[in-house]
Parts: C-alpha cells; sequence; structure tokens
C-alpha cells in the first residue's frame, strides 16, 4: 500500500492513541490512519517526557550524575546505575569488592522480578483483566519494601554507586528477602490459573502481534522481545558482568513468536530471578561492599570511551560513555531496547493490526517512552 | 566472543586504522577514516556477522572543528561488540544513511538530525520531528548550545529572588524566639 493510500483521508480515520490514555505504556503516542478497523499506517511520537539528561550529564560531575541517570527508568532504575558505574569504573580502573558484585547482582535481579510481575500481570490489564495486573502491582510493591529498606527509597534508589555500592544489608535482610520470595511463589499459581489459562487471554494474545525471526537482527530486537521469536540473547549469558558468570542458569526462550509467547517469557523469568536471587543469598561473600573514591569536587575520569550493557527486563541495555579527563563527562548516550521497539517495530507491527490490539501489542513489547527521550 | 586480534585485522583490511581506542575479549573499538565508514559497516555486517546496529552516537568534537560519529555493531551469534567511529567536518555535516541496511538506522539517524543538525542524505524521515517539537533553534546538543541564553530568550529572565535568613524570615512572622545559642550569640 502506498502512503497515499494509507493516508487517504476519504479512506481512512486518523487518530491518536495517547499520550494521554490508560492503555498507553508511558507518555507517548501513536498517531494511527485505519480503514474499518484494521490499522494502515502508524507513527510513533516521543518526546513529552523529554528532560534532556544527556545534556545535563554533560554539564554536572561524574559523581552528580548518579542521582539522575536512574530517572531514566522509572519501574527499573538500577539497571541505569548499573551501566553508568561500571563504565566509570571501567574508565577510571576502579575495581569492586567482591561482596559489592554479588549485592548489585541482587538488586538487579529483584528489580527484575518486580519489573516482570507487573508487566506480566499488565499485559493481562490490557485486555481487561484488571485483577492480574492489581496482583502483579501488590506483588512487586513487597519488593519496593525490601528496597526502602535496603536503600532507604522504593523507586529511585541511587545505590549502585562507583566502586561499589552504597551500605550493606540491614541485619536479617537476606531472611526477609527469603519471605517475599515465598509470598511470591505461592501466589504464582494462582496468577497462572487466572492470566495463561485463561480462554479470554489466549483468544486475544495467540497468534497476535507476530514478530518473525528475521527481525530480530534487521531491528536489533533484544530481551523477551527477542527471545520470545526464537532468538537466544541474554546479556547474563552472553557477555556476562557481575556474577552472572559464577550462576547456574539458561536463557529463557519460547519460539510462538506472538504476545502470549512474550508473556510466558516474562512468567518464566519470574521463577529464573527467584532462583537467581536464592543463588545470591546461598553463596554471598562477606566483607567490604565499596572501595574509597577520589575527592568528588576533583574527580577526573581518565580520557576514554566505552560502551557498557546490562540487562534489563526489556533487554540489552547499554552506556556510552566519553570523557575528555575533565571533571565533567564529554558525552553520555544511553540506548535503551525501547529505542527500537516502540519506533521502528511498533510502527511496524501496528499495520494490519486490529485496532482494538493496539495497546496489548505495546504492552507486550513493554516499551519505555523515557529510554528513548532521554 | 570473536577474538579482538582478528577482529582489528578484519576492519584494518577494509579500512585504515587511524587509532585503536579500547579492545578486549570480543570488543573492539577503533578510529578509522571517514571515507572508509560506508565500505567498512558494510563489510562487517555482510562478511563478519555484526549483523545488528546498536547505536549511532555523536560527541561533538568542537575544539577540532569535528563530529565523531560512533556506530555500535554487535554479533548476535557470539555477542561481540565492533565499535567504528569517523571524524567528519563539524560544519555542513553530511554522513551517508544506513537506512536501507539497517532499519533501525532510520531512528538513530532523525535523533541525530535533530539534535546535530547533521544531514543524512537518502533517510527519507529525517526532516520528521522526532524528540523537538517546533524546535526553530540551533540543534540543542551541539556543545556551543548556550542553554542559559536560550532559557532567558525564550522565557525571560527569572524574577528577582530574595533570599531570607530563616531566623529573620520566621522572627518577622512569629516574633523572636530563645534558643539555645541565643545567649551566645548575644553575648
Amino acid at each position: 500500500m502506498s502512503f497515499d493510500e494509507a493516508t487517504d483521508p476519504l479512506k481512512t480515520t486518523h487518530l491518536f492513541f495517547g499520550p494521554q490514555h490508560p492503555g498507553v505504556t508511558g507518555n507517548m503516542s501513536i498517531e494511527m490512519w485505519f480503514d474499518g478497523d484494521e490499522i494502515t499506517k502508524a507513527v510513533t511520537h516521543v518526546g513529552y517526557l523529554h528532560r534532556s539528561f544527556e545534556k545535563l550529564m554533560e554539564r554536572r560531575l561524574w559523581i552528580q550524575n548518579f542521582p539522575l541517570v536512574c530517572r531514566i527508568c522509572v519501574p527499573e532504575p538500577d539497571i541505569n546505575e548499573e551501566c553508568y558505574a561500571l563504565a566509570v569504573e571501567e574508565l577510571d580502573g576502579i575495581l569492586i569488592p567482591e561482596r559489592a558484585k554479588w549485592i548489585r547482582t541482587l538488586v538487579l535481579e529483584l528489580a527484575r522480578l518486580g519489573v516482570n510481575l507487573m508487566a506480566f500481570g499488565g499485559q493481562a490489564g490490557t485486555i481487561g483483566l484488571g485483577t492480574g495486573a492489581m496482583w502483579g502491582i501488590t506483588l512487586r510493591d513487597f519488593i519496593l519494601d525490601l528496597f526502602e529498606e535496603l536503600t532507604g527509597a522504593r523507586i529511585y534508589h541511587i545505590y549502585i554507586t562507583p566502586g561499589g555500592v552504597r551500605r550493606d544489608f540491614p541485619e536479617g535482610f537476606s531472611k526477609r528477602v527469603l519471605h517475599v520470595l515465598e509470598t511470591i511463589e505461592e501466589r504464582l499459581p494462582e496468577f497462572d490459573r487466572l492470566i495463561l489459562n485463561n480462554s479470554i487471554f489466549l483468544k486475544r494474545t495467540v497468534d497476535v502481534g507476530v514478530i518473525p525471526p528475521e527481525w530480530i537482527a534487521e531491528y536489533g530486537l533484544v530481551g523477551p522481545v527477542a527471545r520470545a521469536s526464537g532468538g537466544v540473547r541474554d546479556v547474563r549469558k552472553d557477555a556476562p558482568y557481575e556474577v552472572y558468570r559464577e550462576l547456574d542458569f539458561e536463557v529463557v526462550t519460547e519460539s510462538g513468536a506472538d504476545i502470549y509467547s512474550r508473556a510466558l517469557i516474562r512468567r518464566r523469568e519470574i521463577d529464573l530471578s527467584i532462583s537467581l536471587i536464592r543463588q545470591i543469598l546461598d553463596r554471598m561473600p562477606e566483607g567490604p561492599v565499596a572501595v574509597p573514591l577520589p575527592n568528588f569536587t576533583e574527580w577526573r575520569v581518565p580520557p576514554g570511551e566505552v560502551y557498557t550493557r546490562v540487562e534489563s527486563s526489556r533487554g540489552e541495555y547499554g552506556y556510552y560513555v566519553v570523557s575528555d579527563g575533565s571533571l565533567k563527562p564529554r558525552r553520555i548516550h544511553v540506548r535503551g531496547p525501547s529505542y527500537v521497539h516502540a519506533v521502528p517495530l511498533l510502527e511496524r507491527m501496528l499495520v494490519g493490526a486490529n485496532i482494538a490490539d493496539v495497546s496489548n501489542i505495546m504492552v507486550s513489547l513493554t516499551t519505555c517512552p523515557p529510554e528513548i527521550e532521554r | 566472543m570473536m577474538d579482538s586480534q582478528r577482529l582489528l585485522e578484519q576492519v584494518e583490511s577494509t579500512a585504515t586504522v587511524l587509532q585503536v581506542i579500547r579492545r578486549s575479549d570480543g570488543y573492539l573499538h577503533v578510529s578509522i577514516g571517514s571515507q572508509d565508514l560506508l565500505s567498512c559497516l558494510i563489510r562487517a555486517r555482510t562478511e563478519t556477522g555484526f549483523l545488528v546496529l546498536q547505536l549511532i552516537s555523536v560527541v561533538d568534537r568542537i575544539e577540532d572543528g569535528k563530529f565523531q560519529l560512533t556506530y555500535i555493531l554487535e554479533n548476535p551469534d557470539d555477542s561481540s561488540i565492533l565499535i567504528l567511529s569517523a571524524l567528519f567536518p563539524r560544519e555542513g555535516c553530511t554522513v551517508p544513511t544506513l537506512s536501507e541496511i539497517w532499519p533501525a538506522a532510520e531512528t538513530f539517524e532523525r535523533e541525530l538530525h535533530e539534535m546535530y543538525g547533521i544531514d543524512f542524505p537518502g533517510n527519507d524521515r529525517q526532516d520528521e520531528e522526532f524528540i523537538l517539537e517546533g524546535w526553530k533553534d540551533k540543534p540543542p546538543m551541539r556543545r556551543d548550545f548556550d542553554t542559559l541564553e536560550y532559557s532567558i530568550r525564550m522565557f525571560g529572565e527569572r524574577w528577582p529572588r530574595n533570599h531570607h535568613d530563616p531566623r529573620q524570615f520566621i522572627g518577622e512572622r512569629v516574633g523572636e524566639w530563645e534558643t539555645p545559642m541565643s545567649g551566645e550569640e548575644g553575648s
């Protein structure tokens, strides 16, 4: 279909979906043209949440960027702290203590668990199963309680800093983590019955929003989106950071390539995160959790460039950091998975889709607009 | 993961490597001449398995009058990273588009066109607004974009700000009060 036909005002209806719509993930909108119920063209619009993080970071001391980077992603801020810390440590040659590596890995898995609980329930929420969404948010809240105890904050933790982590576990923290895991596990079978065995959910997700495997390389798809289409891509396994090399796990994959498969990946990721957290708690070494850093006001990170990456709940997440040896970074470029998932991929996926499936498809990609706009 | 030495030899067979910026197992970052960039990227994709374009980034080297374009590629089979950087003249910067080779490049280039004013001929969507809306000023991510001057011009000077000593300020409202330090200060 040519451009003119897809947007022909005599044949198509023109509609904005978002930025203020309960079915939209974050603050973004999709401009759509559709013929009957079928979408003929879709254009993603972002910028509603642009706060110019990257420009701000060029004007702040290296340490001052730590309270800033976490704000790029609300549901999972820790990956930003981790990427930035890894980059600064790589450029400055800082080696962190062994215990700090284990704690960081635990924090990253707790954050991933929280996001996957919310995303798995949220997928059901897009088709009217609001109970699933509420259950997901409730279970995630137990994890936020843990973060509050460990870091002092529920959302923006500013906990992973260069040289290690900000503080050690409080007394009895490991037991409370295990208790939360048990609480979550008790509810998971009910969660499964509510969502995965639900005929409405199956009808609305199986063979809907299919992503062919060849698109994985074409668009650079990562995380659950790629793994649900058979792609075996996971930075935790492919380029292990922190202590993932020492943990026993397999990359979770599915082959259905549809929304159901992506939901299934998130459900299985919940099990994987619980298993990894237990392994970490079992093997956590004793020792210091941070090394001393230079005077923050005089800290000049040696000149250099580095690209660091971690596996977020949405897939590979990277930071390209450039230092010119001054007190402030020369350039920081954040590469979140939503950049390709929400713009070129979503625009292509929506052509030919039913208008009722827009929210369903969008949430299955767990797009996060702040990491596009930065 | 691919050995970085082998990777470097493959890059050197296509382009003149000006500098090895960083290398480790499965990770190579090199600087090459701008004239070799396109051929090197295409060869990395077609012959070396770097099928995924992770990122196109720019560093504004204003002191040298250059833009440093950086392309981050990934080999999905072994997760190796190849980063190619090249310098282009800052004024009237024109860089060949990769949108025909990697569909994802279209979006990266749209953003760089908007934020740095770099021209990507052949990218049909580079003039579409991406993040900014109705932006008529200098591209804001350039180092010479003066954020304070722009802010004052667009939104005016900040209102005069009075600074108050909290004790004096509260004292005016609620009257003087005794503090443990009052006696020492008074003496």
